[in-house]
């Protein structure tokens, strides 16, 4: 056996959703998987000069991953992911990020598969050969690798499900004991409780999204994600047509937005979108229209500007939104 | 007497109050920033030391506005509090029963809704300053008018121009347009009063339970044109309070004396004296990491007293 072949797999994207899955297929195929950093100023400069000024942020950043990532490995992995639910999809751009990557970032070696559940078998399998043969790997040994990639990612989203962020989650897939929080600060014990909403690339982004779980800790919030909801429980808040969207991720946010605002135990509800989002300037209206919605709710915008002062405001003004009836009461 | 002193500082203007124990208005005083907050606080202190009458002690004070964290460190303030609830606070001082408050300042407008004197929902324009004060007042010294007259020529419009507002750039090149087929300028000043008050109300107010009674502050609300488009765009009356235009400040001045009454604590501002003082700010890059954060070092008479703008902390960031 040679030098194994080195995989990056850029922390961007759906990196937040099945890094799990892939790391241990590639793994499985003795190929070496190296992630990019945490996303710094130097990935988010590299990659809004890279990139079309008509694309969110997230997408932006992921070519800054992908620069950060590319003279470290023979292959870039990034999948078409059209479709993992019936009846839904994401959003075009996101479904296009391989080919958009291609044409920002010269000279790249892309390694992809098209997810799209409509066509789940024929599309993944040619695929995962195809890839097989690029890896040089036996095809038969692909069902086994992909079979305990599925174990892995099981593993992972139970603990997600479980409430466990991202970082926190992925520590305990792999075993380890001391799980490295997202955030830069540990959860609070008590305090108010704050549903964080949106697109979980962006909130578990600590730099993208001003860090905005943690500024929530230190000011003494206890955080809980829409990650933590199973696409078995969005759907079932959703049950009514008129409540669904034709996006995947855009039904996770309507859903959380409904779900935790009929908590009992939630406080307030931060929706963190980018500045660009074409999904999300329409989910927003879909939330406000749905009447199960009733909690303290505030819409934060980010986007790639430095300064964190706007943010800091808001977050201040709406904990103190929350804080204060008690404290007057008290 | 015992006294407390608000300083809101915006981007376009910084005010400055002093209120007694009765929250009575004593001093009042609105200046522009011009892009230098320092330099227009030290002006202020000044000329409210000047003004305030003598034997009266400063026993609190309080800042608000963008930049609060900077003018907090430069005197000490006792609370630095962010402008939602800074405007609330007043708000509900003067009319206990408000329910709406829509505050248009020089760079950022908002709506806050209250309930019993609590806020219960806010919303704050992001990213864009389409339709705030700055945007008014370019267009007014573009066209020529000076700002203190726009409202009135508004009012005197016969007929409806109507003007793009969901950007200000395109208002801009709207407003030339109906220049040059030769519309009145009274009625494009007014048409551009009811793009802003569309505009506010396709963004911030967009949703919003609007209930009565509704004040109406910030430096915007002194724009007679302003006002009567809100009026009539919302067919309810508005309430302007007497001090509209430096509530922020009144209500960091409240939110600091309500803070010392509570911890009976004395009050930390250094004193008028500081606007005698050497502030000066310096900045550089730091290279420890990628982030390459840019960090302001503020000093005073060559004394770094506070650090800002780094991601990590280690700067010893008073706002994490």
């Amino acid at each position: 056996m040679g030098i194994p072949v080195r995989i990056g797999i850029p922390r961007a994207l759906f990196y937040y959703s099945y890094y799990p899955f892939w790391e241990t297929f590639f793994t499985e195929l003795d190929a070496k998987v190296v992630a990019s950093g945490r996303t710094n100023g130097k990935i988010l400069q590299d990659g809004l000069n890279s990139s079309s000024n008509e694309l969110c942020l997230p997408i932006k950043v992921l070519h800054g991953h992908i620069i950060d990532l590319k003279d470290r490995c023979e292959f870039v992995f990034l999948p078409y992911i059209i479709s993992t639910q019936k009846g839904s999809y994401y959003c075009p751009k996101l479904i296009a990020t391989p080919d958009i990557a291609k044409a920002v970032v010269p000279g790249l070696s892309l390694l992809s598969v098209d997810v799209d559940i409509e066509n789940f078998y024929r599309s993944l399998y040619s695929s995962l050969k195809e890839i097989a043969s690029k890896l040089r790997t036996n095809p038969v040994r692909i069902y086994a690798a992909y079979r305990m990639a599925m174990e892995r990612q099981r593993i992972f989203e139970g603990y997600v499900h479980g409430g466990a962020l991202f970082e926190d989650a992925l520590s305990m897939t792999r075993g380890k004991r001391k799980p490295e929080s997202a955030a830069s600060c540990p959860p609070a014990r008590d305090g108010p409780v704050i549903a964080v909403i949106g697109h979980t690339y962006l909130f578990n982004d600590a730099y993208i999204s001003f860090d905005l779980i943690g500024k929530l800790r230190k000011r003494g919030a206890r955080v809980v994600t829409s990650d933590a909801l199973s696409a078995g429980l969005i759907d079932k808040t959703l049950s009514a047509p008129e409540s669904r969207t034709h996006w995947s991720l855009g039904n996770r946010v309507i859903g959380a937005a409904v779900h935790f605002s009929r908590r009992k135990d939630v406080d307030g509800i931060i929706y963190i979108t980018p500045f660009g989002c074409a999904s999300d300037s329409l989910i927003k209206e879909y939330i406000d229209a749905n009447p199960g919605r009733g909690k303290p709710m505030l819409v934060l915008t980010v986007d790639e500007h430095s300064g964190d002062a706007g943010v800091v405001t808001r977050i201040e003004a709406f904990l103190e939104m929350i804080a204060r009836p008690a404290a007057r009461a008290g | 007497m015992k006294c407390h002193l608000g300083i809101d500082v915006g981007s376009v203007s910084t005010n400055i109050v002093v209120i007694d124990e009765a929250i009575r208005v004593v001093e009042s005083l609105y200046l522009r920033t011009h892009g230098d907050p320092l330099g227009s606080v030290r002006q202020g202190l000044e000329r409210t030391a000047g003004a305030l009458p003598p034997g009266n002690g400063v026993s609190s004070a309080g800042v608000t506005g963008s930049a609060r964290h900077l003018i907090g460190a430069m005197i000490d303030a006792d609370v630095v509090k962010n402008e939602i609830t800074a405007h609330a606070v007043a708000a509900a001082h003067f009319h206990p029963d408000v329910r709406t408050i829509m505050e248009i300042g020089g760079q950022d407008s908002k709506i806050i809704l209250l309930k019993g004197g609590i806020v219960t929902d806010f919303a704050m324009n992001n990213v864009c300053a389409a339709g705030t004060g700055s945007f008014l007042d370019q267009q007014a010294t573009r066209l020529g008018i000076p700002i203190e007259e726009f409202g009135r020529r508004a009012l005197d419009s016969k007929s409806e121009v109507r003007i793009a507002g969901r950007c200000t750039v395109f208002a801009e090149s709207d407003m030339v347009h109906k220049q040059q087929l030769g519309c009145a300028t009274d009625d494009i000043l007014r048409g551009l009063c009811d793009a802003l008050v569309r505009n506010y109300f396709s963004s911030v107010g967009k949703g919003k339970d609007i209930r009565e009674p509704i004040v109406f502050q910030g430096g915007v609300a002194a724009n007679a044109g302003i006002r009567k488009a809100f009026s009539d765009y919302l067919g309810r009356e508005i309430v302007i309070p007497g001090h509209f235009d430096v509530m922020g400040a009144i209500g960091a001045a409240i939110l600091a004396k309500e803070h010392i009454g509570r911890t009976n604590g004395t009050t930390r501002f250094k004193g008028f004296g500081i606007a005698r003082c050497d502030f000066k700010t310096t900045s550089l890059v730091c290279r420890d990491c990628p982030n390459a954060c840019e960090v302001v070092a503020f000093r005073q008479d060559g004394r770094v007293i506070a650090m800002f703008g780094d991601r990590c902390g280690k700067y010893n960031h008073p706002e994490r």
